[in-house]
């Protein structure tokens, strides 16, 4: 199977945007979702459910076995953001950047800004400088920095400096250690970060100033997500997304794949969904968070009553019909009910350093002592946060619950 | 009838079931809104998000204060022919058995309205008056009464306004100064420990970022005292911050090898909080 050629949408507009943080632009949620959130949003606990379990039963059942939801909404290539980035991301790094020489890329939580600047850094074979473990973070270990120590080479990559990060009066001291040497290096070098860890360094060690402006992707909005999931569309023959409980179309301009005969790919009956301007406002406009949400609304089958003439025309042109969840039965995970200042503080320092293994979560919030773990195993069963790969992290489709709790609570939030 | 029961009359309207059951719906109808702002109020500022908490507990004692000056305004006219030769016999009469019977009370009435006009304290405030130190909780016709560390209820008479100094730490605000302070061995780097210092308020999970942080010593025949004066994001966490601070600040001691003093010194809490 063969996924959709980017240049296929040559005239829809560029869709990875590096922009000044001040460009960053949100998507709009829909008027009425607006409203709804907004008056809830004067409470504190609208992001909270008394619910046990995630997902209801009847829903595991309809979602898309594994292959299936591999070729309708696969997992993304960040090649692509790379190609359309290739000019910012060399200008950032040119030799003779002079005070610009230091530039960071700053993403929201699975923005891609990680994965794009490392693929950018393998395609060119530049060494990536790998973060240190939070033990070494704790201990000072001064080889770390020996990697940084050449004075030319490549760019000096960093990748991810949120893991560089511990919020502990060590992990500081190890911080301004890195930067100061950055600062006396001659190379360029170039960060991505997560935005709550830039949001965090730039109060507590002023971090921007002695750096020119960093820059971000740009937010999805309805119509760049829809591009996007395009691109990720890898099956056979024309393929169209209707919502399950009234048959509307979710993309606009009906059919996605590139084995689509242009001939044939009449625009399908239906009217349009609204799917997408919901998915990208509560998303945040996050490539990531808008993804997991997609790959889980996708089902086998409609809801009962949905007009049978739409299939019928589908089946007619042969077009094969994903059915997509309609939002308000979309599973959105939300904190435990009596979710109280534990839980918050784990979900921040867990979105301050981009993911923390269990033992540095301890390490970083002392306080709470014994009680981190219990509190770790808490919002888990709610998929609010997982392990992966040894490091708890707040899941994509978590991720607007759990800032949306902290920035109630007054907490120190990122800008996007 | 005689020269006093027609003055009697004169002043008093004739009082029947009607105007009972008037005078005891007022009552009700007053009683109720009064529980209703008493305890629906907290019950919705606690949901709200932490900034409109602290808009809505102030209003509290006002508005219990208004219902029942329209109590009385109401009453008042259904009892007593409202003329001004009338107001004036009536009051003064008053006047007089409160003055010698209930001054006490007065006193603490009358200082719980200045109170609440020169928001000397209100609802979500820490203060400390004499040796209490909490969170005001409610603040009624005679007394505030606020809720210690301790979780203990302390009903303090508005009177003690007149002679007593009011230590509020957050004056209607979502957060109040922390200090935590530590006792060093002359022997050691002042300046790693100040900037060590500095780092642990930094890194504290608890600290409001957007507020200054600063830490200042002072050198003691004993050996130098360091004071850290940070905000934590809310005054409900004050404690949870302070003890994450001490923490946290003897892992740096530890590292940079600063030792504490180990002479007995005062109990800090013992001063008052003016002279931290």
């Amino acid at each position: 199977m063969t996924r959709s050629d980017p240049h296929d949408d040559a005239e829809a507009p560029q869709l990875w945007q590096a922009v000044p943080l001040g460009d960053y632009k949100r998507p709009e949620r829909p008027a009425t979702e607006a409203v709804r959130s907004g008056f809830l949003g004067l409470f504190k606990g609208n992001c909270r459910t008394n619910a046990n379990g995630p997902v209801v039963a009847d829903e595991r059942l309809r979602q898309l076995p594994s292959d299936l939801l591999n070729a309708a909404a696969a997992w993304p290539d960040w090649a692509d953001a790379v190609r359309e980035l290739e000019q910012v991301l060399s200008d950032i790094t040119r030799p003779d950047a002079g005070r610009h020489r230091i530039r960071a890329l700053v993403g929201a939580p699975y923005s891609g800004a990680r994965e794009t600047v490392r693929c950018w850094a393998e395609q060119r074979q530049w060494p990536i400088i790998e973060p240190p473990t939070p033990a070494r973070i704790l201990a000072q270990d001064e080889s770390w920095f020996e990697a940084l120590a050449a004075e030319d080479g490549p760019p000096i990559i960093i990748a991810e400096l949120e893991h560089c990060l511990l919020r502990h009066p060590f992990g500081l001291a190890f911080l301004r250690r890195l930067f100061d040497q950055l600062q006396a290096s001659p190379r360029a070098c170039l960060i991505a970060t997560n935005s709550w860890t830039w949001a965090y360094l730039t109060v507590a060690m002023q971090i921007g100033d002695n750096m020119a402006a960093p820059l971000t992707l740009q937010a999805l909005d309805s119509d760049r997500l829809e591009q996007w999931f395009r691109r990720l569309v890898g099956c056979d023959g024309p393929v169209v997304f209707r919502q399950a409980d009234d048959g509307s179309l979710v993309f606009a301009t009906g059919a996605a794949s590139a084995a689509a005969d242009p001939a044939s790919d009449a625009q399908p009956p239906g009217k349009r969904s609204d799917f997408l301007g919901r998915l990208a406002g509560y998303s945040r406009g996050i490539a990531g968070v808008a993804w997991g949400l997609w790959r889980q609304s996708l089902e086998t089958a409609a809801s009962e009553g949905v007009a049978t003439r739409l299939e019928e025309a589908d089946t007619a042109a042969e077009r094969s019909v994903i059915w997509v969840r309609p939002w308000s039965r979309i599973h959105r995970p939300t904190l435990p009910a009596d979710a109280g200042l534990p839980e918050l503080l784990v979900l921040h320092a867990l979105l301050i350093h981009g993911g923390l293994p269990e033992g540095a979560v301890s390490e970083v919030l002392a306080a709470l002592g014994s009680r981190v773990v219990a509190v770790l195993r808490s919002l888990a069963a709610y998929g609010i946060i997982e392990e992966h790969r040894g490091r708890w992290q707040v899941t994509p489709v978590g991720y607007p619950a759990a800032r949306a709790a902290l920035e109630s609570e007054g907490l120190i939030v990122d800008w996007l | 009838m005689n020269d006093n029961e027609a003055r009697l009359a004169h002043i008093v309207r004739h009082l029947d079931w009607t105007s009972a059951l008037e005078i005891a719906v007022v009552i009700a109808g007053a009683w109720l809104l009064t529980v209703v702002v008493r305890a629906g109020l907290p019950w919705a500022a606690d949901r709200l998000r932490p900034a409109g908490r602290m808009k809505i507990l102030p209003w509290i004692p006002v508005l219990r204060f208004l219902i029942l000056l329209a109590a009385i305004g109401v009453i008042v006219p259904i009892v007593i022919r409202p003329t001004l030769e009338n107001m004036v016999v009536i009051f003064g009469a008053l006047g007089l058995a409160i003055g010698f019977a209930f001054k006490d009370y007065l006193s603490d009435v009358i200082g719980g309205v200045v109170a609440t006009i020169e928001r000397a304290y209100r609802p979500g405030d820490w203060v400390r008056i004499d040796d209490a130190y909490g969170e005001v909780k409610s603040v009624g016709l005679r007394s505030l009464s606020i809720v210690t560390p301790d979780d203990t209820v302390v009903f303090i008479p508005h009177s003690k306004l007149w002679s007593t100094n009011v230590y509020n730490a957050n004056a209607g605000k979502r957060d109040l100064m922390c200090v935590a302070d530590f006792f060093l061995h002359p022997d050691h780097d002042a300046a790693a420990v100040r900037q060590g210092l500095a780092d642990v308020a930094v890194t504290s999970p608890y600290v409001n970022l957007s507020r200054s942080i600063v830490v200042i010593l002072a050198d003691e025949p004993w050996g130098t005292h360091y004071r850290v004066k940070a905000y934590p994001v809310d005054s409900r966490y004050q404690f949870e911050f302070i003890s994450d601070l001490t923490l946290r600040a003897k892992m740096v001691f530890a590292r940079l090898g600063a030792l504490p003093v180990t002479a007995p010194v005062a109990n800090h809490y013992d001063r008052p909080p003016a002279s931290r």
